[in-house]
């Protein structure tokens, strides 16, 4: 039965690259090219120190590495895992089939193996080879040093399906699957914070030094037995057999752990959530309040009010908002580190206030465009509704344009409001640069709200993932090129003319050149007719931001009346590989 | 002037014709039936007709105004209700129904007492404050009523209406459009379920294979079956051809395979 079962997915996924496009094919080219250029430069590199790190020394990055890949493979893991056993559309048809649950048990696990973990092991492995080769290790080392990581993918694997079958009992059914999106959101974080923790730490000591004072691991770890195991049969030492056997029998024991909980966790789990998904019987009823008096609004009042509570009310769409934690956690975390007080930031808060303008109009440029492009793909589900209503294409991109700038302006401006309270700012500064920023975002958002309309994409499982990688790519060039623009007024708005005396020593040739030559003809200009630099500085944001606004909205109503297509797509289910567009 | 008028309307997708040549008007007032086996062309006309789709030739009208040149206009006189309603979710009845009523720019009282009118006669106003994610099939497909009806539309298009409705409700539709028809509006219907195309239809329009092989009142359509006693599923299944399955269910039974 399971060689059946695996031969149906082989099939599924042989057909599903036929009857592919192309594009689907370049895909799958350039990811492979991305990999390998990662594994060519990582072996590069390994290649050219390995010669001056000792088997000693590489002891405890060994270590590391069975902990990085672990944690690494239950980060990604545990969403994949969770689609794989619980929100695959092919459950519904297999559960009705005379199948045995452990079957098909086993045969998600083969097929979870067989995606993200064998590519993380080879990701692996490879440079142990590439270290092996360039220090003459011992032909054990190889032999050692696969079976070491193939456990060690085996146990990270196992965790993810003993995690999800355990977490799938204590998580209410109707909350499941957004929790897991958000889930996925915060292992993503967990592994950039984990990337970042050497820095801290560090404090830009060498390469070598910062590997030789690693923390070694308790003995009884399995880190401990992967790096005694690995180091040993570098050297051909006989020493390397028991802790290599040993993390073979944790492997062991984890699936058998895992595939203990089969019949509970995946089953009677499956049939938790499908409940939950259900038409209401067992499930709580989301009740809004029904005191409100219901008032009917503008239409384009209405749509981005109606985004507003899509958002609100569905938490993976919270998951939007996500570059605000970085940016509330790293900055804090760097001034604390740092060592500096209020007290240093308020004698310097003309400076400090300048500085936060440019970092606030940046994080704008990286997140409103993105923002107001998501709003588009938001409607794909609803495409004939909104397009069997008398809602005219201007009305729909302002709809979208207005929530999607007001969102991010109402959290940044809060943030600025209370800093300039502790920086004590004067209130002109205060309102006057939230009000800058206003005026200049309203371009940047605009102009996602074009590219939202070249390349929205939806996929029902990960709703928040709106735009497709190309459009991604060309949105973040757009919005920074926006953002260079716009600062040459915004310079001669706020840069103090004292600032000419930095520009002057910049002036040259070349790209910095040009900029402070830019930079001090505008001071000299403002030195000598201030008045004038500010109406012209206020006017030019104005004409730039508006002028920018109004091209990108014309543009998006021209895509929008001729109708715009959203790719459609399926994640994470057999039955549902699919992919189709929409158009709205 | 017609309610609705397709002129020589046609629907392609690359090589397939889905809609050919399609002639067609509805009188207002009219309650039309559109019918057809699955895959004959009724839901690309509905949605060629509603703005969901380009036709690839020919013009539609309704109340006079051509539907791709002046989309607005048109929308603002119609109402689609589809088999399977797209809404928004995350939206609660009531806050769907405001949504409607904005858009089509009602005043708070015209909301207020039309969504309580049409809430109350198909039994949703317990459940209006409430996420529609967690409504039924069938409940879903009354709130979606419940907004097309918002508006006071000229022409109500229903793909599929009575599907998931519980027999109470589905007898309230259809008393509903017969006096919403008797009252001046037009509905134009597609459903699979012959007898209520039967009962309630002024006129029937048959489609197969993109082409409308039968048109008329189901006196006419008898007339050109050449028998009075004909129901329309006799006449349905004469003209779409189901003689060759009912012949090979007769070999079968014969040769002892269905028992």
């Amino acid at each position: 039965m399971m060689k059946l079962l695996l031969q149906t997915e082989g099939k599924l996924l042989l057909n599903h690259f036929r009857s592919s496009k192309k594009q689907a094919y370049a895909t799958v080219g350039f990811s492979t090219l991305f990999i390998a250029l990662i594994m060519y430069f990582l072996s590069k590199g390994i290649w050219r120190i390995a010669p001056s790190l000792s088997f000693e020394m590489m002891s405890s990055l060994f270590s590391y590495s069975c902990l990085l890949l672990i944690g690494m493979l239950v980060l990604m893991g545990i969403p994949q895992v969770f689609k794989n056993l619980y929100s695959s559309l092919d459950l519904s048809f297999l559960f009705t089939l005379p199948i045995p649950t452990k079957q098909l048990f086993w045969v998600k696990y083969i097929k979870s193996f067989l995606s993200t973990p064998l590519i993380m092991f080879f990701l692996f492995y490879i440079p142990f080879i590439v270290y092996g080769i360039r220090v003459h290790a011992n032909f054990l080392f190889y032999i050692i040093s696969f079976a070491v990581l193939l456990s060690t993918v085996v146990i990270g694997l196992s965790l993810c399906y003993l995690l999800n079958l355990i977490l799938v009992q204590l998580i209410p059914a109707q909350r499941a699957n957004e929790l897991m999106t958000a889930m996925s959101a915060l292992s993503g974080l967990i592994v950039y914070v984990l990337f970042q923790l050497p820095n801290f730490s560090s404090n830009g000591a060498p390469f070598e030094k910062a590997i030789a004072g690693l923390p070694s691991f308790p003995t009884w770890t399995p880190f401990h037995w992967a790096s005694i195991a690995i180091t040993s049969s570098a050297k051909g030492s006989v020493h390397a057999f028991l802790p290599a056997l040993s993390i073979m029998v944790l492997a062991f024991l984890s699936i058998l752990l895992s595939s203990s909980l089969v019949e509970k966790g995946f089953r009677t789990g499956w049939v938790r959530l499908s409940e939950g998904k259900g038409k209401g019987k067992g499930k709580k009823r989301a009740k809004i309040s029904s005191n409100n008096k219901y008032k009917v609004h503008h239409p384009i009042v209405v749509i981005g009010l109606t985004d507003w509570k899509n958002i609100k009310r569905d938490l993976r769409e919270w998951l939007v908002f996500m570059p605000f934690v970085f940016f509330l956690i790293f900055p804090t975390v760097g001034f604390l580190k740092s060592g500096a007080t209020l007290e240093n930031l308020i004698s310097y808060k003309d400076n400090v206030w300048l500085g936060v303008q440019v970092f606030f109009l940046f994080f704008y440029a990286l997140f409103n465009g993105s923002m107001s492009a998501s709003f588009i793909a938001r409607e794909a589900e609803t495409v004939s509704l909104i397009k069997s209503l008398p809602i005219s294409s201007w009305q729909l991109a302002l709809g979208k344009l207005w929530i999607s700038w007001l969102l991010p302006f109402i959290l940044l401006s809060t943030i600025e409001i209370v800093l300039g309270l502790f920086i004590h700012w004067s209130a002109l500064q205060i309102i006057g640069g939230i009000l800058l920023k206003g005026i200049l975002t309203v371009g940047i958002s605009s102009i996602g709200i074009w590219l939202g309309t070249i390349g929205a994409k939806h996929n029902p499982n990960n709703p928040q993932n709106r735009l497709t990688f190309g459009v991604s790519i060309l949105l973040a060039i757009l919005a920074y090129v926006y953002l260079f623009i716009a600062l040459i007024p915004f310079a001669l708005l706020n840069l103090p003319p004292s600032f000419k005396v930095f520009a002057d020593e910049l002036v040259g040739s070349g790209f910095i050149g040009f900029i402070a030559g830019l930079a001090s003809s505008l001071l000299s200009f403002k030195a000598a007719y201030p008045a004038v630099a500010y109406l012209i500085g206020i006017a030019l944001i104005i004409i730039f931001s508006g002028g920018i606004a109004f091209l990108m909205l014309k543009l998006s109503t021209t895509r929008l009346k001729k109708g715009i297509r959203v790719a459609k797509m399926h994640s994470g289910s057999t039955l549902g590989r699919q992919s189709y567009k929409k158009s709205l | 002037m017609h309610s609705i008028s397709l002129s020589n309307v046609s629907k392609s997708y690359g090589s397939h014709k889905a809609v050919k040549d399609l002639n067609l008007t509805v009188e207002s007032g009219e309650l039309f039936g559109f019918l057809g086996p699955n895959g004959a062309g009724k839901t690309t006309t509905i949605k060629m007709m509603t703005g969901l789709l380009e036709p690839s030739s020919g013009s539609i009208d309704v109340c006079g105004i051509n539907v791709w040149n002046s989309p607005i206009e048109a929308k603002r006189k119609i109402a689609y209700v589809p088999d399977q309603p797209t809404l928004y979710l995350k939206l609660t009845g009531m806050e769907y129904l405001q949504f409607i009523a904005s858009i089509f720019k009602l005043s708070a009282d015209e909301f207020e007492k039309r969504s309580n009118k049409w809430l109350s006669l198909f039994q949703l106003e317990e459940r209006a404050n409430e996420l529609i994610e967690g409504y039924s099939h069938g409940m879903k497909q009354k709130i979606a009523l419940c907004g097309a009806l918002l508006h006071n539309p000229e022409i109500i298009f229903l793909d599929e209406p009575t599907v998931g409705l519980d027999p109470k409700s589905a007898r309230t539709l259809k008393n509903l459009l017969r006096s919403l028809c008797d009252n001046g509006v037009t509905v134009f219907i597609t459903t699979h379920i012959l007898e209520i195309a039967e009962q309630l239809c002024d006129r029937i329009g048959i489609i197969l294979d993109g082409e409308v092989i039968a048109l008329g009142s189901m006196k006419e359509l008898r007339e050109q079956a050449n028998n009075d006693q004909s129901t329309l599923e006799d006449i349905f299944l004469n003209l779409t051809g189901n003689e060759e399955q009912q012949n090979i269910i007769e070999e079968l039974a014969k040769a002892g395979e269905i028992q």
